[in-house]
């Protein structure tokens, strides 16, 4: 694979020599390597196996990610962006690790899910996917440009029970208090997780940006878990590792709302690392250590941090 | 966003249509119809209609399956994928000519089609209507943003 050499800023090597737990050089190296090409082969249009023999056949190599069902690290043929396959919606890109957030959200056929933060819809579309038409996705953002783009993913790749809204996530929940079973909240980050995707992340980064986003993340997380119904599940996803924007976020919230309670996460087939329990005299809530971190340098490609929300039926908003 | 649920004439006249122009006998029959601009046609189930009526700032719902219009009705990609088994009769392409017809490239409609309007199939995939000009080309319908780039 392609070698690039990046610098990173002093500020931004400093905070990732605080972070315990890992090799700087390890994450520089992954951090210099480009995203590997992968897909999620779309369920709603075909079976995986036709898809992999239409691909095959293309002359494209494909290989399963392993924490996945759907996904595959695709070489060789041509261009597949540009294929007859791609633009009918057979397949869609979407990187190995972001792939975890649908997967880990326990979606069932029948389910209402919303999905606070949608565009561009990577993650709406692959939980279209698992709903199996049954049920209903709402796919929500604040943003008219990259709704555009959202809605158009969702008309390719076939989705028929689909709501697709336009406004600030952090008022939906006080609007639609327990309306949905499941709720996914990929808040919008720093994005340190997938520097090797956008260089020009690492250059625009600074604590400053952490500490404010991490006061929007805030918001977006309260009003998704008020929009979960009692006994309904939430995943919180960023791609970044930044504690403010990631363990403080979950942790305030398990504060603010005593039936916010956090499950365990596990994921066979990637490294995943313990989150924090404390950072620069901050101490997190016990419970935080059932959330995961995963890092570039363990997953290959992009670093993410989850945590896995439920609310406890009986109790109060 | 207001909701135009298609009502009880306006989906027989639909349904006629699309039972005309391609031999389908159910029109998303279990399904809600809703116009949008330009004679959009946009199938969703009624339980998603039913969410969509007390949320706000809703920017669309469902599926975008069919352009109504005077002159006829044309089935978009995905409206043509859900009802492709029903088809009286599709355009079979090879190869290059699917890759033309998703470069919206006039394609040469080798089967004699009955109509104006033939839905192209390659691999057993469908991959919405094409408008056949009187040079007995098919005109495929598929949008910018859909299309395979050119060279
Ligand atoms: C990490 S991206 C989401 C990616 C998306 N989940 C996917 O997988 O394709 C974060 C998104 O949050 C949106 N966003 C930012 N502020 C928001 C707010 N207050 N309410 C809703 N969405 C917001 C941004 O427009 C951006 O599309």
């Amino acid at each position: 694979m392609e070698h690039r050499r990046i610098t990173l800023s002093e500020q931004l090597l400093a905070f990732l020599r605080e972070l315990p737990d890992i090799d700087i050089d390890s994450l520089m190296e992954a951090y210099s390597r480009p995203l590997p090409s992968s897909i999620r082969i779309n369920t709603l249009k075909t079976s995986v196996e036709r898809c992999l023999s239409l691909l095959r056949e293309d002359g494209y190599l494909l290989e399963k990610i392993p924490w996945t069902r759907y996904g595959y690290y695709v070489s060789g043929g041509d261009n597949l962006a540009e294929s007859i396959w791609h633009m009918l919606g057979l397949v869609y890109f979407q990187g190995p690790v972001s792939m975890l957030a649908a997967e880990l959200l326990d979606v069932e056929p029948g389910n209402y899910v919303l999905d606070l933060c949608a565009a561009p819809g990577s993650k709406s579309t692959h939980i279209a996917q698992l709903l199996q038409e049954r049920g209903v996705i709402v796919a929500n953002d604040i943003s008219v440009d990259r709704v555009k783009a959202l809605a158009s993913n969702m008309q390719k790749v076939g989705v028929i029970n689909s709501i697709i809204t336009l406004r600030d996530g952090r008022i939906f929940g006080k609007r639609h208090p327990s309306m949905f079973d499941r709720v996914l909240v990929d808040a919008p980050c720093s994005s340190l997780g997938i520097i090797s995707k956008d260089w020009s992340v690492a250059k625009r980064w600074s604590e400053k940006v952490s500490e404010r986003i991490s006061r929007l993340q805030l918001g977006l997380l309260i009003s998704g878990f008020d929009a979960l119904k009692p006994g309904g599940k939430m995943i919180y996803s960023t791609c970044t590792l930044h504690p403010l924007e990631n363990e403080a976020v979950v942790s305030e919230l398990l504060e603010k709302r005593e039936d916010a309670k956090l499950e365990n996460l596990h994921v066979e087939g990637v490294k995943t690392r313990k989150p924090l329990e404390e950072w620069k005299g901050m101490t997190f809530h016990p419970d935080i250590r059932r959330c995961i971190r995963i890092y570039p340098c363990d997953s290959g490609a992009e670093g993410f941090f989850f945590a896995k929300i439920v609310k406890q039926d009986g109790g109060g908003a | 966003m207001k909701i135009r649920r298609a009502d009880s004439e306006l989906r027989q006249q639909i349904e006629h249509e699309a039972n005309r122009t391609y031999g389908v006998s159910d029109f998303f029959s279990n399904y809600e119809l809703i116009i949008s601009g330009e004679g959009r046609v946009r199938a969703t189930t009624s339980e998603t209609l039913q969410l969509a009526s007390i949320l706000k700032k809703v920017d669309s719902i469902g599926l975008y399956v069919a352009k109504y219009r005077k002159w006829g009705l044309t089935l978009s990609i995905e409206g043509s994928h859900y009802l492709c088994q029903q088809l009286k009769s599709t355009l079979e392409l090879d190869r290059e000519d699917a890759i033309r017809w998703m470069m919206a490239a006039p394609v040469e409609a080798r089967q004699k089609t009955s109509g104006k309007f033939v839905v192209a199939r390659y691999q057993g995939f469908c991959m919405g209507t094409g408008v056949v000009g009187r040079d007995g080309r098919a005109y495929p319908q598929v949008p910018k943003w859909r299309r395979i780039p050119e060279e």
